[in-house]
């Protein structure tokens, strides 16, 4: 059912990206990773995925920096954003929210299948 | 030191040169009774001098035992040993020692021009005529000036103090139509190291009132009062100079003020802290280095703790880049009347500083701690959920032993970044308006899934009238009302569990109740179940999952919120909590960070 959605994950803790990835691929999707921001940037281009998951602290580029970019760039712009990041904080929520991610999940509060509801919920109302 | 002008005509006529033997005999009886009376007399006067001496010295003793280091300072400010007093007491010894006719007066010509009394104090027997006082007068003038001669005082401030006698009665009055004049007059002076403190007048209607001995007990009593009054200064003086160089040397700031809010004395740690010099400056420039929030409030505190003689104290105040905390405190006179005020500065800089790495470690090693939690619960997940081939039971129940540990190992590291937030201040209050019984319900909707995993039931009651909106942060009163259910349901038997949330109205706040009929406090627990990492045996047989945090945040917040706490528990039977929350809400608070909600 997820055959043709492509999830790009950009964090820089592998384990995390290895365990997102196994049960993603799993559930039918196509992942590409990225270990930090630059690399983020550049496989967002080259990858076009449909949803992107995405840490804030990183190395090089960090997410927020990262998602401004995303949003600044006609490429990328309209691609879904969901922040998965260990770093809470109302402000980084809503920094977020307004730079256009659309939901900010706290890693060690979700579970794998939370976040999986989560990415359904978004494919289903923008559609596609 | 002593100088005296007598009026005294003794007349003595002896003509008759029969009976002599009885004559001289009825002398000697005689003047063995005066000389009876007299030593009375003086026996009375040293006493009475001496309860005096005794009084002041005991006043002094409890006076240093007593003051702590900072109030012993206000001595600089008056001088304790009242030269009024010590004259009144004077005089009213001396009165002791004399028959009821004779009239006292005395003068406190201090040089001093800020002491400056030109009262002349006058203890009349009976009305006294303007020509009987302008004697006395005269009489202290002359002494005066023979006295000033002696400790070489400016003519000139002789001079001017002398225009300026007045009479002052404090005891008898004024007769006008009268001319009586003293025919008996004396005079003594006070003078303790080199200081003319007072002068004593004594006269009489009559003549020949006093003999040389009367004189000679006069000038021994002043004699006595003078060292006693001296040694008393000295001691005195090397406490005052005591406590000025312990004060000097505090590294804590001291600022001495008067009731104008001006500055007497501050020592160099407070001028080094302040910039400003040593004395002279009004507070409220001083104030003037705080944030104005600050500013506004240490001014009011400093005007109620005048008013009040409360003392005051803040626990953080920003000046420049250091933190101190602020203590107003006020200083009182021998009276215990408020005759100004201290403020006490104690840089708690570093403190502070330690306080802010401890949290930045705690948030730092937490959130180190978070991510590789993360990882374990994520492939556990995919373990359990048999992503990657069927499990045998055993296998099964051991990932979920996995993923219960590391679940709860989350929710530590998270109670543990809660408390550090909210022990260091940092954490922000941001009320909104609230419907209580609406979000309370809310919380409770969100328990049930956990109220059915232990086939227990759950009931809401709330007033039956709509209640006002008040604001409250809802993040922090969610984690407050969700704990306490979470515990009502955690610390009940499965199967028997049924618990009550009421929400009340109060006259000046809503309390919230939490009723559970499950294992209760037991009685050596109640004191400590809100201390941080503190779970009471029965609780920790009862769960093993608990991180003895959970009451700790939530005492935390209530408080923090204006509200209180507190609970009714019997073992076995079960546990009533109760939060009181102002109905005026929660204020907002400025902060860096919310809490973390699991």
């Amino acid at each position: 059912m997820n055959e043709n959605k492509k999830i790009l994950i950009i964090d820089d803790e592998k384990l995390i990206v290895k365990a997102f990835q196994d049960h993603f691929v799993r559930e039918g999707y196509e992942i590409e990773v990225a270990y930090d921001g630059e690399e983020g940037f550049t496989k967002a281009k080259e990858f076009k995925p449909d949803l992107i998951l995405l840490d804030i602290l990183m190395p090089k580029v960090d997410g927020i920096t990262l998602l401004k970019d995303l949003k600044n760039s006609p490429e990328t712009e309209s691609i879904p954003v969901v922040m998965i990041t260990n770093l809470e904080g109302e402000e980084n929520i809503e920094q977020t929210n307004k730079l256009g991610s659309l939901v900010y999940l706290i890693k060690s509060n979700h579970d794998l299948s939370a976040v999986s509801e989560k990415i359904r919920e978004i494919f289903k109302k923008i559609g596609s | 030191m002593v100088s005296f002008q007598q009026v005294n005509k003794k007349e003595e006529s002896v003509n008759k040169e029969t009976e002599l033997e009885k004559e001289d005999l009825l002398k000697i009886i005689n003047d063995l009774r005066e000389n009876q009376v007299d030593s009375e007399n003086q026996r009375k006067a040293v006493f009475n001098i001496l309860e005096d001496i005794d009084e002041s010295q005991t006043q002094l003793k409890k006076r240093y035992s007593e003051l702590n280091v900072i109030k012993r300072l206000v001595q600089d400010l008056g001088d304790s040993l009242q030269t009024r007093t010590i004259m009144e007491t004077l005089v009213s010894a001396l009165k002791e020692a004399f028959s009821e006719d004779v009239n006292f007066a005395f003068v406190i010509p201090s040089f001093n021009s800020t002491n400056f009394s030109n009262s002349i104090y006058i203890y009349a027997s009976s009305p006294l005529s303007n020509k009987y006082l302008k004697t006395i007068k005269k009489s202290i003038e002359e002494s005066i000036d023979s006295t000033s001669d002696e400790l070489k005082i400016k003519k000139k401030l002789v001079g001017w103090i002398k225009s300026r006698f007045l009479y002052e009665f404090v005891e008898g009055k004024k007769k006008d139509n009268d001319t009586k004049q003293p025919l008996s007059i004396f005079n003594v002076s006070l003078v303790v190291r080199d200081e003319l403190l007072g002068i004593i007048n004594i006269s009489s209607f009559k003549s020949g009132s006093f003999t040389k001995k009367d004189i000679d007990f006069v000038n021994t009593s002043i004699n006595i009062t003078a060292s006693t009054i001296s040694r008393l200064r000295q001691l005195l003086d090397s406490e005052q100079s005591r406590t000025q160089s312990l004060v000097k040397g505090l590294s804590n700031g001291v600022i001495m003020f008067d009731l104008d809010k001006k500055a007497t004395i501050s020592n160099q740690a407070a001028q080094k802290m302040t910039g400003f010099p040593e004395r002279g400056f009004y507070l409220s420039e001083l104030a003037k280095l705080l944030d104005s929030q600050d500013e506004k409030e240490v001014v009011q505190k400093i005007s109620e703790t005048l008013k009040t003689g409360e003392t005051h104290s803040f626990e953080e105040m920003k000046m420049s880049r250091f933190i101190y905390e602020v203590i107003i405190t006020p200083i009182h006179d021998n009276d215990k009347n408020i005759v100004g005020g201290a403020i006490i500065l104690h840089d708690i800089t570093h403190i502070k500083e330690i306080e802010r790495m401890k949290t930045e470690f705690v948030s730092v090693a937490s959130h180190q701690l978070r991510t590789p939690l993360t990882a374990i619960m994520l492939f556990s997940e995919m373990f359990a959920n048999e992503e990657v081939g069927k499990l045998n039971s055993n296998q099964k129940d051991y990932i979920e032993n996995i993923q219960q540990s590391t679940k709860r190992m989350i929710r530590l590291v998270n109670d543990l970044l809660n408390v550090s937030r909210i022990e260091t201040g940092r954490l922000k209050v941001e009320p909104v308006l609230t419907e209580l019984d609406k979000f309370i319900q809310s919380i409770i909707d969100e328990s049930m899934p956990l109220v059915k995993n232990n086939k227990g039931k759950i009931i809401f009651k709330k007033p039956a009238t709509k209640l006002p909106k008040i604001p409250i942060d809802q993040t922090l009163i969610q984690q407050v009302v969700h704990n306490l259910i979470t515990n009502a349901i955690r610390y009940s038997s499965v199967g028997n569990c049924s618990i009550l949330v009421k929400l009340e109205r109060k006259k000046d706040n809503y309390l919230i109740s939490v009723k559970d009929n499950g294992i209760g406090i037991p009685p050596e627990a109640q004191v400590r179940i809100f201390q941080k990492f503190f779970r009471a045996d029965n609780a920790q047989k009862k769960e093993v999952g608990g991180s003895g945090l959970g009451l700790y945040v939530v005492k935390m917040i209530v408080e923090a919120s204006g509200g209180k706490i507190w609970f009714e528990s019997k073992k076995g039977k079960g546990t009533t909590f109760f939060v009181s929350l102002p109905k005026k809400g929660m204020k907002n608070k400025e902060g860096e960070v919310g809490i973390i909600t699991q």
